[in-house]
């Protein structure tokens, strides 16, 4: 047997470390479940970067991305091979969401929406080469019916898809931010000092 | 085909040949006899077939709808040319991209789906994530089903205690905030004492047991690899036909 | 805090004392002290590694499996289970598990904490006679459990150690459950018929079997039953959380579909109170239940009552999952009576709580089902089933019948 190798190399600083490592696979799987949860309810949306920009606020970028790529990742393995592609883009979102949280962007209500209107942009910006150039401008989405419209008046297959990315983004990432925020603010206040939050 | 036969190594290597191939393939008629000759009977040797249909006809169906309303009707040519000039070349281009889609969603789900949880694990662990990253993904995949529950049973909790009432849209709208902060709450103090457990019990330490155990099949790991190099040679044959 | 040294040589000692006391306190300072430990609080599953994909490798994590104790395994029933996801099994099975994977991992310390009380007693037993027995167990076993006097006259082995004075790190006073006020809703008494109710889960064999029993506001049912009996799926059917395949429910005489309404007539605690705990305050919490059905300027009067009945006063402004699980779990069951419906049905109402508590809930449901509310109590403990003084109903293969 090989001789075992230990990953939390501190004891004494051991325990803030494991409780973000605790955290970070359930993160991954409440991405994945996000889905089923709306199914459930039978509500017509998937907020699918509730869990990434939640994780981020909580306990960084790093651990951010790696739930929102790790999410994205492991849900084309087991459930729909469509997201993988569109890991970068989650990758995008925990770093944004990281810078914009460091500027105070996640400070109150107000500031979560403009912040989610940027993160719109930005997540619109990064997954139109994904969608123009794997899935041929459509995902199936309302969205597409904009990009047909686009295409047809003449416009270029990456325009078209970053316009549309550009109309529909920013009011979705927007719900996400202000629904983080009030996720955030309503966990309970001592365990969360168990995750060693740094300001 | 016995999924335990094939090593991590060669999984990961027929998977990414076999994606680059299908996206280098510029003739969607190659690209659907593959999926309708080759991976729908090697899905259902591998019963995933019912779960692989089930996706195209609630993802790829209505994908595929959009892209020939799209390119076929709405823009009447393919993205190269000007609009309205080439309703076939459209249409064309719609059929490519909706068989590539077919054809790379089949290869992954065989390749991946066909594996038990613990099989999954072992064949990431071979493709070689370590370390804190791999307990991530591991503890990912372990908890699915408990995620799943709590979500289940806090939306249980939300009627039984009259929360959704005759479960109008407004109201299950209000109540999903109030779920997804029950599933937070209880992943965060799931996390503290899940991670006083650990510490207790040792439990991060690597001692090789994710090592994958299977007993290779040298043939049939040499076929598939034959098979896709095959497929790779065909898709860069076709591209760079005039 | 240390444990007494006269018992830090015995193998097993169980923590004796009322709520708040510093029980739990006092296992985690035993956990501090050793090398390697384990401890297993009220929430199993937060207990398990997270990591194991199947029992058989939550049990062997980091071990080889030969060093398994294979008898221990079998005696709790766990070796048919072995292939399947520890988050699959039932709540019985999982206290079980950790049982039996806190020991395989071979600790110095073995610290559990409310957990045997959500057996039924017969495991209980096994258990505890087990872990004394079982040839790999740890040095030491350290656990709490507030049923413990209705069966430590079978236990030969186990030490106890009296806890000092109570101490409460939230308020001044120790909060106790108060059965002497007397401001509950007082909701519209009203009496639930089921005739010939089946149901069965996907794939499953038939769980309630043509079920047919009136419940009357007045007494308190005691509902009852082994594991798997179909207890809490009938409590959700009451509930309107499933919709039974054939058979009927009338609510007054009057034929009803409960489950295009749930929770409209009968408000359903569930056993871990972390699923029900929406707010971010107690206060909050109670003003939440039951809106979907209260017009909008209705609001609960009797939240004050509520509080102070269940001796929430001193929290009421705290985030109830930062409370211990002893104020968690009242804080739900007072949530559930806040919905002010026709029928409140509790499962494990006294999981947590000790003695003195568990007598003054008895004396308010008592008192508050002979009002008119209708009350259906689900429980494993005998001794609190005798102290209700009600009905007790038996759910055996799929079917109900009633006994006293």
């Amino acid at each position: 047997m090989n001789k075992p190798t230990s990953f939390v190399e501190h004891p004494k600083e051991r325990m803030p470390n494991l409780v973000r490592v605790a955290f970070v696979p359930l993160a991954i799987a409440i991405n994945i479940t996000l889905g089923s949860i709306t199914h459930a309810l039978k509500l017509p949306i998937y907020l699918d970067a509730v869990g990434t920009i939640t994780t981020t606020l909580l306990l960084g970028w790093r651990a951010g991305v790696f739930a929102g790529v790790g999410s994205f990742l492991l849900a084309g393995l087991i459930t729909n091979p469509v997201l993988p592609w569109f890991s970068g883009t989650q990758a995008a979102i925990a770093i944004y969401t990281f810078l914009a949280n460091k500027c105070g962007g996640f400070k109150s209500y107000p500031r979560a929406l403009i912040s989610g209107i940027g993160l719109g942009v930005v997540a619109g910006t990064i997954s139109a080469p994904v969608i123009a150039y794997l899935f041929g401008g459509i995902t199936g989405s309302g969205a597409s019916l904009i990009v047909g419209f686009l295409l047809s008046s003449g416009h270029k297959l990456l325009t078209s898809v970053f316009l549309s990315g550009i109309a529909s983004e920013p009011v979705d990432k927007a719900i996400q931010c202000l629904l983080a925020v009030w996720l955030v603010r309503g966990l309970p206040p001592k365990l969360l000092k168990s995750l060693d939050r740094r300001k | 085909m016995p999924s335990q036969s094939i090593c991590p190594t060669v999984r990961g290597l027929v998977a990414l040949t076999a994606l680059v191939a299908t996206f280098l393939c510029t003739n969607p008629i190659v690209l659907f006899v593959c999926w309708l000759f080759l991976m729908l009977p090697v899905a259902y040797r591998v019963k995933i077939l019912a779960k692989h249909l089930l996706f195209c006809a609630a993802v790829v169906a209505p994908m595929a709808v959009g892209l020939l309303l799209v390119w076929g009707v709405l823009v009447g040519a393919p993205p190269s040319s000007a609009p309205h000039s080439n309703p076939a070349g459209g249409f064309e281009y719609a059929t490519l991209v909706v068989s590539r889609l077919l054809v790379s969603t089949a290869l992954l789900q065989i390749i991946f789906l066909s594996l038990s949880m613990t099989e999954l694990a072992q064949t990431i662990y071979g493709l070689g994530l370590r370390g804190e990253m791999f307990f991530m993904v591991l503890g990912a995949l372990a908890v699915l089903p408990e995620i799943r529950l709590r979500a289940a049973q806090i939306h249980d909790a939300c009627k039984a205690r009259g929360l959704l009432g005759r479960q109008s849209f407004l109201q299950r709208i209000q109540v999903y905030p109030y779920i997804l902060r029950g599933v937070f709450a209880w992943t965060l103090r799931s996390a503290q004492q899940r991670s006083e457990t650990w510490n207790g019990r040792g439990i991060l330490e690597d001692h090789g047991q994710w090592s994958w155990k299977g007993e290779r099949s040298f043939g049939l790991e040499a076929l598939l690899l034959c098979v896709v190099g095959g497929y790779l040679v065909l898709s860069i044959y076709i591209r760079c036909m005039p | 805090m240390t444990i007494n040294h006269r018992i830090d040589d015995e193998q097993i000692v169980a923590l004796i004392g009322p709520n708040f006391s510093g029980r739990t306190q006092c296992l985690r300072a035993a956990l501090v002290a050793e090398q390697s430990s384990v401890y297993i609080g009220p929430e199993i599953s937060n207990h398990f590694t997270g990591l194991a994909l199947t029992i058989n490798e939550e049990l062997t994590w980091g071990r080889r499996p030969s060093d398994l104790d294979i008898r221990l395994i079998e005696k709790l029933r766990l070796a048919p289970l072995l292939e399947m996801n520890p988050f699959s099994i039932s709540g019985g099975e999982q206290a079980l598990l950790a049982i039996a994977a806190g020991c395989a991992s071979n600790p110095d310390v073995l610290a559990i904490d409310c957990v045997f009380e959500q057996l039924s007693m017969d495991n209980r037993l096994l258990a505890i006679n087990l872990l004394s027995q079982s040839p790999r167990r740890p040095q030491k076993i350290r656990f709490v459990d507030n049923r413990l006097g209705e069966y430590i006259s079978s236990l030969q082995s186990v030490k106890q150690y009296i806890m000092p004075t109570a101490v409460f790190e939230h308020a001044a006073e120790t909060p106790h459950i108060d059965a002497t006020l007397d401001s509950t809703p007082k909701p519209q008494s009203c009496s639930i018929t089921i005739d010939g109710v089946d149901f069965s889960y996907k794939k499953g064999k038939r769980v309630l079997n043509g079920v047919t029993f009136e419940f009357k506001p007045g007494p308190v049912y005691i509902l009852r039953g082994d594991n798997g009996a179909g207890k809490t799926t009938l409590a959700k059917v009451l509930a309107g959380l499933l919709r039974p395949s054939c058979g009927s429910i009338r609510v007054d005489g009057r034929r009803v579909d409960l489950w295009r309404e749930p929770g409209s007539v009968v408000s359903y605690h569930f056993q871990n109170p972390d699923l029900q705990l929406l707010s971010t305050s107690v206060i909050d919490e109670l003003r939440l239940g039951g809106r979907a059905f209260r017009p909008r300027s209705k609001a609960v009067p009797e939240t004050a009552a509520l509080l102070q009945l269940f001796g929430l006063g001193s929290v009421a402004a705290e985030h109830p999952l930062d409370l211990p699980f002893v104020l968690r779990k009242r804080v739900a069951i007072a949530a559930a009576f806040a919905t002010a419906r026709p029928w409140v049905i509790l499962d494990e109402p006294t999981l947590g709580q000790d003695a003195a508590n568990c007598d003054a809930m008895a004396a308010f449901f008592r008192r508050t089902a002979a009002s008119g509310q209708g009350l259906i109590i689900i429980t494993h403990s005998d001794e609190f089933a005798c102290k209700m003084l009600g009905h007790t109903v038996i759910m055996e293969d799929g079917l109900l019948r009633t006994i006293g």
